[in-house]
């Protein structure tokens, strides 16, 4: 049995929210940032928080991810992001989900095998329209 | 080249597990030792002595420590004798000699690569071949020793009537125990019969300080001596000041806790008490020899020793103890506590936080193992506390001096004091060797969150 059931890398408002509620919900869940603050103002409500540039197999492999871990890539910055995809990649991880800031973006993620992306501003875009066009 | 390389290759097996490299090479020469010292040329009487007595002498030389079980002059036979001696030196060597080539490991380990040119510059030591340095601790040895002896053998010759080869002996005797702050004495009695006589004393008080500083310090000495340069190291400016300290702070509160005591400074003159006083400081720390009775100081004296005997002397030197480097970091780090720094400064540098956790552990492991071996021999032997405590503290520190109990103790307790005496001397070496080596890379860090103290 994998030792966490998620792992978010990238805390920013995005990461935040999906592990909060994950970790509220019950689940094993590990937060990974290289923001020692942004840590340690989550660290009374998540149990499993790391402070670390998780970009490199060691590192992930040391934060104890396995291939059965999903692991969910919450950063926006685009180099930080594929190399990170790329590392999981190489330790083998069945499920990536990620979260990508621009089209490029999406299509790199793609390419690398990643299960999941969505595009928080064009998502959300399209479903404010859906709306509108509702009304 | 070829002993370049050589030199390179003993000194990667030594670095590979320095910690059970030493410790084996310590436990073969105590093996050997007690083979030597059981057999029954080696005792006076023509019988073998029994195995544990050769044992606890052996490990007692070969840790320099200078307990004992039996008296040295009337028990041991002269190859006995010469085999404590050998025991002794190969002990204080090995120590010395192992302790600096650890300290150089750790100092080039530590050293990031962009910055060996410039500590080459600044901490010469750590940039000699292994040889070199083991042949400077050689020649230092010897230079003092045989001073020591000359001092020793002259006054025992002109003052005592000793014939020549008798004083010549215990001179070489007493200068070979008292530089490697062995404290094995010729006399039942130890220093006793020299307490007013500052010929014999001083040259004993003097290589036991020197013996007892450790040898970087004394290469930073000898190489300011040699040639201007900018600054000492913090290591050495914190033993050197530590020791004097100590010494003097030590003998002054011995002097006033004894001046009345008609068992021990009391009789003696002011000169006398002092000198006394001084001696049994500079004993403590960690040679051994006793000038007065030990066993009727004060208590409050008994404690003070207790303490000068845990901390001990310099680093890589004959000395044992936690060292005064280690006690003293602890009381930096106090100090900045206490001020409420944000972090913990020793003389105008910045002192990391693996050193404070490596002193830490080394201070509060020592005390843990007295505590534990006080406690065993308090329940083995009919002793009160103040004599146990003294007898451990004396084990673990090498230092050798007894409040008399030694001899009387039963099998399990001379045990006890024989691993209290190797991990003593070994223990606080190869742990700080092996704390300070210890590297693992670890490439995440977890959130901060405080636990009360206090």
């Amino acid at each position: 049995m994998a030792r966490f059931d998620i792992a978010v890398i990238g805390l920013g408002r995005f990461g935040a929210a999906l592990a909060l509620r994950l970790e509220g919900a019950g689940r094993r869940v590990l937060g990974v940032d290289i923001d020692e603050a942004v840590v340690d103002g989550l660290a009374e409500d998540i149990e499993h928080l790391a402070i670390a540039e998780a970009r490199d197999e060691e590192t992930l492999r040391q934060l104890g991810i396995t291939p059965d871990t999903i692991v969910v890539l919450g950063m926006t910055n685009v180099a930080a992001s594929l190399m990170t995809a790329t590392a999981l990649n190489e330790l083998g991880i069945h499920e990536v989900w990620a979260k990508a800031g621009s089209r490029q973006h999406y299509e790199a993620l793609l390419r690398l095998g990643v299960t999941r992306i969505i595009q928080p501003e064009r998502d959300a875009g399209l479903s404010m329209a859906d709306d509108l066009l509702q009304r | 080249m070829a002993q370049g390389t050589m030199n390179t290759h003993l000194l990667n097996r030594l670095v590979a597990n320095p910690a059970r490299t030493v410790m084996m090479g310590f436990a073969t020469v105590i093996a050997l030792g007690t083979l030597a010292l059981w057999t029954p040329l080696a005792a006076e009487t023509g019988e073998s002595t029994d195995v544990l007595t050769a044992l606890f002498t052996a490990t007692s030389a070969t840790c320099v420590t200078g307990l004992t079980t039996v008296d040295t002059a009337t028990h041991w036979s002269t190859f006995g004798e010469v085999t404590i001696l050998a025991l002794i030196q190969i002990g204080g060597l090995g120590v010395m000699s192992a302790a600096t080539l650890l300290v150089m490991v750790i100092g080039r380990r530590l050293a990031a690569p962009a910055n060996v040119l410039t500590s080459a510059e600044s901490r010469a030591i750590f940039h000699r071949t292994p040889g070199d340095v083991v042949l400077g601790i050689v020649w230092f040895t010897l230079a003092v020793e045989v001073a020591t002896t000359l001092a020793l053998s002259v006054r025992l010759r002109v003052a005592y009537h000793d014939g020549w080869s008798e004083a010549l002996y215990s001179g070489l005797f007493h200068a070979i125990s008292a530089f490697n702050n062995a404290g094995f004495a010729l006399q039942a009695d130890s220093a006793v019969p020299w307490v007013e006589d500052p010929w014999m004393c001083v040259p004993i008080m003097a290589s036991v300080m020197v013996g007892g500083l450790g040898f970087p310090v004394w290469w930073e000495v000898l190489r300011h001596w040699r040639q201007q340069f900018r600054r000492w190291t913090t290591h050495a400016r914190i033993v050197l000041w530590g020791s004097l300290v100590l010494w003097i702070g030590g003998a002054g509160a011995l002097a006033a806790f004894e001046w009345r005591n008609e068992d021990t400074l009391g009789p003696l003159g002011t000169g006398g008490k002092f000198l006394a006083a001084a001696f049994q400081s500079v004993a403590a720390r960690t040679a051994g020899f006793n000038s007065i009775d030990i066993g009727a100081l004060h208590e409050e004296s008994l404690l003070l020793l207790d303490g000068l005997m845990f901390i001990g002397g310099g680093n890589a030197g004959t000395a044992g103890g936690i060292k005064v480097s280690t006690f003293a970091l602890l009381g930096f780090v106090i100090w900045a506590e206490l001020r409420g720094e944000p972090s913990v400064r020793v003389l105008r540098r910045r002192l990391s936080p693996e050193n404070m956790r490596q002193a830490l552990t080394v201070v509060l492991l020592g005390v843990g193992l007295v505590g534990g071996s006080t406690a065993i021999l308090l329940v083995v032997t009919p002793f009160t506390l103040d004599a146990v405590l003294f007898e451990a503290i004396s084990a673990f520190g090498t230092v050798g001096m007894s409040t008399g109990i030694t001899g009387r103790l039963p099998p399990s307790g001379e045990v006890i004091l024989i691993g209290m005496m190797f991990l003593g001397r070994l223990g606080p070496l190869t742990l700080g060797a092996a704390l300070a080596l210890r590297h693992r890379p670890r490439r995440f860090e977890v959130p901060h969150e405080r636990v009360l103290v206090g």
